[in-house]
């Protein structure tokens, strides 16, 4: 008989572990709550299958692909609200990712800069921060770097090696080159590229899991421009289904079965394997799906969840939470934007989502400059350098600040799709014990479970991070040619809460001490021989670059690791 | 809670069944107000005539036109059928919740796939039944509350705009504007609550959805529209022609009013975060953007605040690169 895994969650992490372990033979069951919305899948090769997607904004508003917020709400909360007895604040689709067959990546910018040498020793080189958990990872960048060179090439990730600035080449070395060349910059990303050569930044493109010719028999990307949160119409973009899960599927040896929520993992008597895995169908029918083998991949929020739904007699706590870490150190990317302001139409939206990156506020900076803001050090992230707003979108938006009627007329027709260009930062975010997910003690999902309930505030490092380098990005806007102005919105600064990102990492770190870490270097979960966590649950630290790739390489590491040696 | 709201959907759905090949014909309102009108196929309908117009007028209010503006506004976009539509998007197979893909024929295809709706699964009719027909009572629908359904919400809040400002759709704009913003009644402002974001979804929004007729809210704004699969030409993308922008009458800081940071919240996956938090009422968005802008306001004012330092720093950036230091 073959190996044999139950994966839960086929996403970024959950389609390249499929298809990995099918690579050896495995046979593999998926379990999606989501559903399939790339007819053919599975049937035709992934240059052939259709798509419900297109540059159609009222999708996105309705929610297209996205868990429903009265069905399967969140719960949220800040940690003061949580320290005065506040059980919840806020209920709703709140930091929910995509729930379809395929994951987010379906809709995802495929922004794929990697994490850098320096973010796998953060506690080492740097030391304690008070109030967070900074933690080494267990493993290096050379560790992963085979994957990142196996992940993009799969992909077919762009990028200019030659314009990549030294720094970054020596923190992320590449064993070659990418797979494509760039495609063209974007008129306005280029504009606010000069502000920020004024300041001797060095933009340079963008590395993206974007065809800019014909890869694998799907077409090069036209810059339509309506990327984030739209599914690429004409399958220019890699992403976990055409990369990973098709293929998998028609290799015989994997099946997905969606709209199956999985709510509970079975163990044996003793505690120490996984035996089945528990889920519902839409219409709340129970099913059990035997397993030799569970692999978690369903998404930080959800994993914790539904780590914590599997509590049993020999895991009062939640499966494998004798270290009471499951759930913690729940990790957003908060963001802080820029943007400048022209007198003319400088067409943001005709590119590429984001054509240039910059990685000089990446950091770490130190310095009396820093601890005159009260923290050791400010590490920072990646700049996603001039992005446009599409129309509906951009109105709602003015309405929350003009209100409706005349002046938000006028407003509109100067148009925030024209004359406006942006920019953003990835904040890294610290690992907090108290910023955390558990169970709400009342809000339940449309099956009858309870809900996830974030607790989250940013750590005054986020705060730090947004004054000292949100200056310097607002400078970088302003110094635009042709810009009237610039403004900076340092959302870290704004809110003592959540901002609902997609960029979610932590609540199951690896590490060697099962008194502080939930899994091991391998993914595998310190208390159970055959439950492994491959998604960026297992991250100990979030460094500020778009987490996908790293996602993707790492999940390759740990279910090759789990197809060669199981049990490690 | 009691709902007390006939919901004639059923039979209204029956009526157009029996109407034969033809479904061109649906039934207006209900019982002895019932009224068969003439149709496009595909339309749905919910809203009563005098319900409609009575949306009419309001939709007119969120983004007006012709006269008081020099282009189109919501009313000859059609907005208001769209919101209809949307109402009694579940009289129709598919109901007309997602509009298909990948292409319409603006960007050159030749068939328009947007005119197919997407066939729902079980999972988002549910979802859908729920949010446009409410929980009605059923107990895996409100685990955590009844849920009123957007149909009982517009359908109240006209019928009580309408009875507590008698003549509202034939009143001249800023009589609606103000009927509007001083009324205080609680049906009428949850129903402004969702109308506002529908009207600038179906303004700006795919024409398939029923609004946007004939391109009027995107030729309004000078916005391209969708360009798939024809897309930008290299040339477009790296040298397109920048004309100049309208300038405005006033200006943009003073119609901002000091809020005017929060413009680069736009283009942002910050923004979705903020949808999704308020769930797309329109109240929740404002109120939760307001308490930026006061934080903003309060940052602004306190020298010793962490928006103070940031500002002054970047001045001093901008000062130094500007006189060629470096910084």
């Amino acid at each position: 008989m073959n190996q044999q895994a139950v994966v839960i969650g086929s996403g970024a992490a959950g389609s390249v572990v499929a298809w990995e372990l099918a690579q050896h033979g495995w046979d593999v069951t998926i379990l999606e709550r989501g559903r399939n919305l790339r007819p053919g899948l599975g049937k035709r090769r992934s240059a052939d299958l259709g798509t419900h997607y297109g540059s159609d904004e009222i999708k996105g508003a309705r929610g297209f692909g996205f868990p429903d917020a009265r069905l399967e709400p969140y719960t949220t909360r800040t940690q003061a609200e949580a320290f005065q007895g506040v059980a919840r604040s806020a209920t709703g689709a709140l930091g929910q990712l995509g729930a379809a067959v395929g994951g987010t990546s379906l809709h995802y910018n495929a922004k794929t800069p990697r994490f850098w040498k320096q973010d796998f020793h953060q506690r080492s080189a740097l030391g304690p921060v008070a109030d967070a958990q900074v933690a080494d990872w267990p493993i290096e960048y050379d560790d992963l770097e085979p994957f990142y060179d196996e992940v993009e090439y799969r992909l077919g990730v762009q990028g200019d090696r030659s314009a990549m600035p030294a720094r970054t080449l020596s923190q992320s070395p590449r064993r070659r080159d990418f797979v494509q060349g760039p495609n063209p910059t974007g008129y306005a990303a280029g504009l606010l590229g000069q502000g920020a050569e004024r300041l001797g930044y060095e933009p340079y493109p963008l590395p993206a899991a974007v065809n800019s010719r014909v890869f694998q028999g799907r077409p090069a990307c036209n810059s339509c421009g309506l990327c984030s949160g739209f599914g690429c119409p004409i399958n220019a973009r890699g992403d976990a289904l055409v990369s990973y899960l098709n293929p998998a599927l028609r290799t015989g040896r994997v099946r997905v079965i969606d709209r199956a929520w999985v709510h509970r993992v079975q163990t044996s008597r003793d505690g120490r394997r996984a035996t089945a895995v528990l889920w519902r169908d839409v219409r709340g029918r129970e099913h059990r799906t035997r397993a030799t083998t569970v692999v978690l991949a369903g998404s930080p929020i959800n994993t914790a969840r539904l780590l914590l739904l599997s509590a049993n007699d020999k895991h009062p706590r939640g499966l494998g939470n004798r270290s009471d870490q499951v759930g913690r150190n729940m990790m957003f990317h908060n963001f802080t934007q820029a943007a400048a302001f022209f007198p003319t139409n400088v067409h943001p939206l005709r590119a590429q989502s984001t054509t240039l990156a910059i990685d000089d506020l990446v950091g770490p900076f130190t310095g009396p400059e820093v601890t005159a803001l009260g923290v050791p050090y400010v590490a920072g992230g990646v700049v996603q350098v001039g992005s446009g707003a599409p129309p509906v979108e951009g109105a709602k938006l003015l309405a929350d600040l003009v209100g409706y009627g005349a002046p938000l007329k006028q407003i509109l027709k100067v148009g925030l799709h024209a004359g406006v260009a942006a920019s953003q930062l990835v904040h890294q975010d610290l690992p907090q014990k108290h910023n955390r997910v558990d169970l709400d003690p009342k809000v339940r999902d449309f099956l009858g479970n309870p809900a996830a309930r974030i607790t989250y505030s940013p750590h005054r490092h986020e705060q730090a991070a947004a004054i000292l380098l949100g200056a310097r990005l607002e400078a970088m806007h302003a110094l635009a040619p042709g810009a009237t102005g610039a403004v900076v919105l340092p959302f870290p600064l704004l809110s003592d809460g959540i901002t609902y990102t997609a960029h979610l990492a932590g609540t199951a770190r690896m590490g060697r001490d099962p008194r502080t870490s939930v899994c091991a270097p391998s993914g595998r979960m310190h208390e159970l021989d055959n439950v492994y966590v491959a998604d960026a649950s297992t991250w100990p630290t979030y460094p500020g670059f778009n987490p996908t790739l790293t996602i993707m390489a790492n999940a390759q590491r740990i279910a090759r690791r789990l197809a060669t040696r199981p049990g490690e | 809670m009691v709902i007390d709201l006939p919901d004639p959907s059923v039979s209204r759905r029956a009526l157009l069944a029996s109407s034969g090949g033809l479904g061109a014909v649906a039934v207006l309102g209900t019982g002895a107000n019932a009224v068969a009108l003439p149709l496009g196929a595909d339309r749905a309908r919910f809203l009563s005539p005098a319900e409609l117009a009575t949306l009419r007028g309001v939709v007119d209010r969120v983004v007006p036109g012709r006269p008081e503006d020099s282009v189109d506004g919501a009313v000859t976009a059609r907005v208001h059928h769209a919101i209809d539509s949307l109402l009694g998007a579940f009289e129709t197979d598919p109901p007309r919740i997602y509009a298909g893909g990948p292409f319409s024929r603006r960007g050159g295809a030749k068939v328009n796939d947007f005119a197919r709706f997407v066939e729902l699964d079980d999972y988002e009719r549910l979802a859908w039944r729920l949010r446009l027909h409410g929980s009605r009572g059923r107990a895996r629908l409100q685990r955590n509350g009844a849920t009123p359904g957007l149909r009982r919400v517009y359908r109240r809040g006209l019928r009580r705009l309408a009875a507590n400002v008698p003549g509202f759709a034939g009143l001249p704009g800023p009589a609606r504007d103000l009927a509007l913003r001083l009324n205080e009644d609680s049906d009428v402002q949850a129903m402004l609550d969702v109308a506002v974001p529908h009207t600038l979804e179906f303004l700006f929004g795919a024409p398939e959805y029923g609004g946007n007729h004939r391109q009027k809210g995107w030729k309004a704004i000078g916005f391209d529209g969708d360009r798939q699969p024809r897309g930008y030409t290299r040339r477009e993308v790296t040298q397109p022609e920048t004309e100049l922008l309208p300038v405005l009458d006033v200006p943009l800081s003073e119609l901002l009013g000091g809020s005017l940071p929060l413009i680069a919240l736009a283009p942002s996956e910050a923004v979705h975060g903020l949808r999704a938090a308020s769930e797309d009422s329109f109240a929740a968005r404002q109120s939760e953007v307001q308490s930026m802008v006061a934080a903003l306001r309060q940052g602004a004012e306190d020298p010793t605040s962490d928006l103070r330092t940031l500002d002054a720093l970047t001045r001093r950036i901008i000062a130094s690169t500007r006189t060629g230091k470096t910084s």
